[in-house]
């Protein structure tokens, strides 16, 4: 049975067209057909259709008649294409036999490729290249293949030459992936064992859990078990994953991909990287699983309305369910009271799991700055790992201040690296070394402190190099360093939420340019509102936002007068979206914009 | 047949306001969202629905007159005398107008009116609001008004001429790089005419006007303010009072019919675009003047834009009273909330509330009320949200 199985992801850095090639092997395979076709299918998160980027890993089924006349069942594990969601990757590829490794024939290979194809060649995933946008003048196909090459060491010479595009030879692509990715082996003797690599939460049919059957066999009304947490449960449903919805069978065999529901009210007991077994027949081991996701980036997330803060839990609670890269705990700040610490993959992560919180759960949120996890060696010589500013020790009883640092690949057009290496500079970054690729490409090494990176380093990479440059980097290391605590006052008073950790040689500039920042972004009031940033009670930078001046409606008659009761309303809802420090009121913008300072 | 509009026509003894909205330019000002067309062959036929309208509400009006009526616009000084004439009769015999009632005409000095002057005189107009806007010829060619500061000077005269003792002004600040000095010498040159009454009106545009898309640059609020501030000062020491946030007035010549709107006064509107209030209604007639000549029934036209609750009212009366110099007297809510606890609770609450706005020097609160002063005034709508719950 299994000969007739691929299971396959598809790697490509961003735009380099791999939603608009999983969008043509839909349609080729009759899976959606044109007139239904809707730009991009697999990317079904409104977020993720503006982004133009796919977060959730997501799975679809397609029926392929190959040209020998058989009907192949190929499995496509969408993967997401940032730096922040590695961990969403690996995952993917651990379900797959093979990989599309999608290069855009106008680019060459980026550095996020790059780190994803090595990620499947550690999973011994089967590379399949495929050279895309050969529609585009500027494409260079050869180019294409001998960094391929080159660089990742894998033959390219019978890599399928497409445009997703127009769909010119998008059908060799289907050929590729039949004849260069091996089946799954046929283990349906074997105890049940299949792993779980995405599940989410239906209102309707509980959580649907997307898993590849490695061995054995699940069936309709079968009990289950998780194998981390002993749960069972009866699956209702099982089955495949159509572009449009759920095709549900009776029994599926090893090899296959599909999800299970069993009215499962917790998603916590199906988490990503469990493995399921059988409970009358189970296996005597499960999966090693994911390498967890560890969170580097953390910052306060804060109900606006102090009392939502149980809304907030609840919706972090949904959302950590499908992202099991998102951790919280609660804190309090004396600032905005309520709310929790959480940590993120990156600071697209971040905005993202934002975003969703605003969009998804109706919340309106106030978000520290991000803070990487920094280690203090105190002058008692114990130790303590910091991811919140505000929890930062005074400097009298620091031994030794340690941040983490990565090491950050960043492939460019040689006409840009002096623009990049200047600009790693400034990030406090440490030359390793460079070289040379084919095609008038160069990789760059560089030790970069992780808090420089988290703040805005993708944004001015990419303005740095006109959109060309691309970024990876590795797991962190801590490195001795010379931090201060950055303490920001309005009207005299700390406010604890806007403190951040900083490297002493940076914190006059940075203390000036939040100052200014913050001056743009408080709404003026009633009372003149002095702005003063502090490193250890010495004040280094100071501004003032003017008290407040015009707020009339010079006009009001007759026909103004509903109007105007609207715009109070509306000036009122806006309001109590406001943070109240004392006599200071704060609305969500003042916190980005410590975010934001190089806009 | 249609059902008739209730216009909820108060029963109390208070006089009502008569509004008129005539809704036609020459051309459109770049800044302006009221109701109006380019369309001067279309007067008869609107006076004509007007008279329609009037006619059949005026059974409506239970007895009630009218102490004033405004022709607002649009550009009222382009009817012809006789259809003001016949307008204001009407009136007259519909509803009632009072003997010593109110009746105000807009005149844009660009319309040619000072010779239709006499015949509004006759027709009953007793008072005469001039959009000068500015002094200055050049600010005016910005914002896209047809006249220039001389056809203000002779439309003063004209007025003075055809023995109107009621005259107002309009001026607007914050234009198109305006400086303060700029707006000296335009509101000098208003006080220096002696009209009884003068408007002073921040420039504000919605987002679709046509000026706003220009994308001039505009004074700051700052200097806004200083604009505001230093027109005032001036205003009062030429005996002039200031009344609301926008208007000043020689003594007893504040605009009896824009008092209503912020004193919670019944006013019925007629023609596109006009809005009414009766007993707790608003009401209006949309901005359709094709459709509004083409009703056989004019007033069938009227469409409900809230019904006020004791609530709403007590909002609005909170929020229009606090533009008036009078400002809110507390006893005034005592209408909308008749229980004695909650009527002590809520005039607690104010005052607690409007604490840091008096500090912060808004302006004053007392056993009897809430009043703002001109640094108040300009950052109103912070302390109207201040003070209420909504």
């Amino acid at each position: 049975m299994t000969k007739k199985i691929r299971n396959f992801s598809i790697i490509a850095h961003i735009d380099h067209g791999k939603s608009t090639l999983a969008d043509r092997l839909l349609e080729l395979t009759d899976a959606v057909s044109k007139r239904d076709m809707q730009e991009q299918v697999l990317d079904n998160m409104e977020l993720e259709r503006e982004r133009g980027i796919t977060i959730k890993a997501r799975a679809v089924r397609l029926s392929y008649k190959a040209d020998d006349g058989e009907i192949y069942e190929l499995n496509l594990i969408d993967t997401p294409g940032h730096v922040d969601f590695n961990y969403e990757v690996s995952r993917s590829l651990f379900a797959c036999e093979g990989a599309l490794l999608v290069v855009d024939a106008t680019q060459g290979i980026q550095a996020q490729t790059l780190a994803n194809a090595y990620l499947a060649i550690d999973h011994d995933l089967e590379i399949v290249p495929v050279i895309n946008k050969i529609d585009l003048p500027a494409a260079d196909i050869e180019g294409a293949k001998n960094e391929i090459e080159d660089v990742i060491g894998i033959p390219a010479d019978y890599a399928p030459c497409i445009s997703a595009k127009t769909g010119q030879n998008v059908e060799d692509v289907l050929r590729a992936i039949v004849k260069y990715i091996p089946a799954p082996e046929d283990k349906d003797e074997m105890p049940a064992r299949a792993l779980v690599f995405d599940s989410y939460y239906d209102s309707y049919k509980g959580v649907i859990v997307y898993f590849r059957l490695f061995e054995g066999k699940l069936r309709r009304g079968e009990t289950v078990r998780m194998m981390s947490n002993g749960a069972e449960f009866e699956i209702v449903e099982l089955g495949y994953l159509r572009p449009f919805g759920f095709e549900p069978v009776e029994e599926m065999s090893s090899g296959e991909v599909g999800y299970f529901t069993a009215s499962i009210k917790n998603l916590s007991l199906t988490r990503v990287g469990d493995t399921v077994t059988s409970a009358a027949e189970p296996a005597s081991q499960p999966f090693d699983g994911f390498k967890k996701a560890q969170p580097v980036v953390f910052s306060g997330i804060y109900p606006a309305d102090g009392a939502k803060y149980p809304d907030l839990r609840d919706a972090l609670e949904k959302l950590r369910l499908n992202d099991a890269a998102l951790s919280f705990e609660p804190e309090t700040s004396a600032a905005l009271g309520f709310g929790f610490r959480c940590g993120f993959l990156g600071l697209l992560h971040m905005e993202i799991i934002q975003e969703r919180l605003e969009r998804e759960f109706s919340l309106d949120l106030i978000t520290t700055a991000p803070s990487v996890i920094y280690k203090v060696e105190l002058t008692d010589g114990s130790v303590m790992m910091i991811d919140n500013p505000t929890n930062y020790p005074s400097p009298d009883v620091i031994k030794a201040a340690y941040e983490p640092v990565v090491k950050a690949s960043i492939i460019t057009p040689t006409e840009f690296v002096g623009n990049i290496m200047e600009l790693c500079q400034e990030r406090r970054g440490r030359f390793s070394d460079m070289k040379y690729l084919t095609g008038n490409r160069a990789e760059l090494h560089y030790f970069m402190p992780l808090n420089e990176i988290v703040y805005d380093f993708f944004d001015a990479l990419k303005s740095k190099s006109k959109g060309y440059a691309s970024l990876d980097y590795d797991e962190p290391v801590y490195e001795k360093s010379n931090l201060v605590k950055l303490d920001i006052l309005l009207n005299g008073e700390i406010v604890d939420a806007l403190s951040f950790i900083v490297h002493s040689e940076k914190a006059y500039p940075r203390a000036r340019r939040i100052a200014e920042k913050l001056k743009e972004n408080i709404p003026r009031q009633l009372f003149e509102i002095p702005i003063q940033a502090a490193v250890g009670g010495r004040i280094i930078a100071r501004e003032t936002v003017k008290a407040m001046r015009k707020d009339v409606l010079a006009k009001c008659y007759g026909g103004d007068i509903t109007r105007k009761k609207k715009l109070l309303e509306k000036q009122k809802e806006g309001k109590k979206k406001m943070r109240s420090l004392g006599t200071v009121e704060l609305g969500q913008e003042a916190f980005m914009a410590v975010l934001k300072l190089d806009e | 047949m249609s059902e008739a509009f209730d216009i909820k026509a108060p029963t109390s003894r208070d006089k009502i306001g008569i509004y008129i909205h005539v809704p036609f330019c020459i051309r459109k000002c770049p800044y302006c969202d009221f109701y109006s067309c380019e369309k001067p062959e279309l007067i008869e036929d609107y006076t004509r629905a007007l008279e329609r309208c009037i006619a059949s509400c005026g059974p409506l009006m239970r007895g009630k007159t009218a102490d004033t009526v405004y022709f607002g616009g649009g550009t009222p000084s382009l009817l012809p005398e006789k259809n003001v004439s016949k307008i204001i009769e009407e009136l007259s015999c519909r509803i009632g107008i009072e003997k010593n009632a109110e009746i105000t005409l807009e005149v844009n000095p660009a319309s040619g009116a000072e010779r239709r002057f006499a015949g509004y005189k006759s027709a009953g107009v007793n008072r005469i609001s001039i959009g000068m806007q500015s002094a200055s010829d050049e600010m005016l060619a910005l914002i896209g008004r047809l006249h220039r500061h001389a056809d203000t000077l002779n439309t003063v005269k004209a007025a003075r001429r055809a023995l109107f003792d009621n005259l107002s002004l309009d001026l607007m600040y914050g234009l198109p790089y305006q400086t303060l000095s700029d707006w000296k010498h335009s509101y000098e040159e208003a006080i220096r005419l002696s009209p009884e009454h003068i408007s002073f009106y921040a420039l504000t545009l919605s987002q679709d006007s046509r000026l706003y898309r220009s994308g001039y640059d505009y004074p700051d609020d700052d200097v806004q303010y200083e604009m505001y501030e230093s027109f005032t000062d001036a205003a009062a020491r030429a005996g002039y009072v200031q009344y609301e946030i926008s208007n000043c007035a020689k003594p007893e010549r504040r605009s009896a019919h824009n008092l209503k709107y912020w004193s919670l006064g019944d006013y019925i509107g007629f023609g596109p675009g006009a809005h009414s209030f009766m007993s707790g209604r608003r009401f209006y007639t949309p901005e359709d003047l094709d459709g509004f000549i083409a009703a056989k029934e004019p007033e069938t036209l009227f469409v409900t834009e809230e019904d006020c609750s004791d609530d709403d009212l007590l909002y609005e009366l909170v929020m229009l009273s606090l533009r008036t110099s009078e400002g809110l007297a507390f006893s005034k809510m005592r209408r909308f909330l008749p229980d004695d606890d909650a009527f002590c609770a809520l005039v607690e609450k104010l005052k607690e509330r409007f604490a840091p706005f008096e500090k912060a020097g808004c302006g004053t609160c007392g056993d009897d009320g809430i009043r703002l002063n001109t640094k108040g005034f300009f950052i109103s709508n912070s302390i109207i949200c201040g003070l209420t719950d909504r």
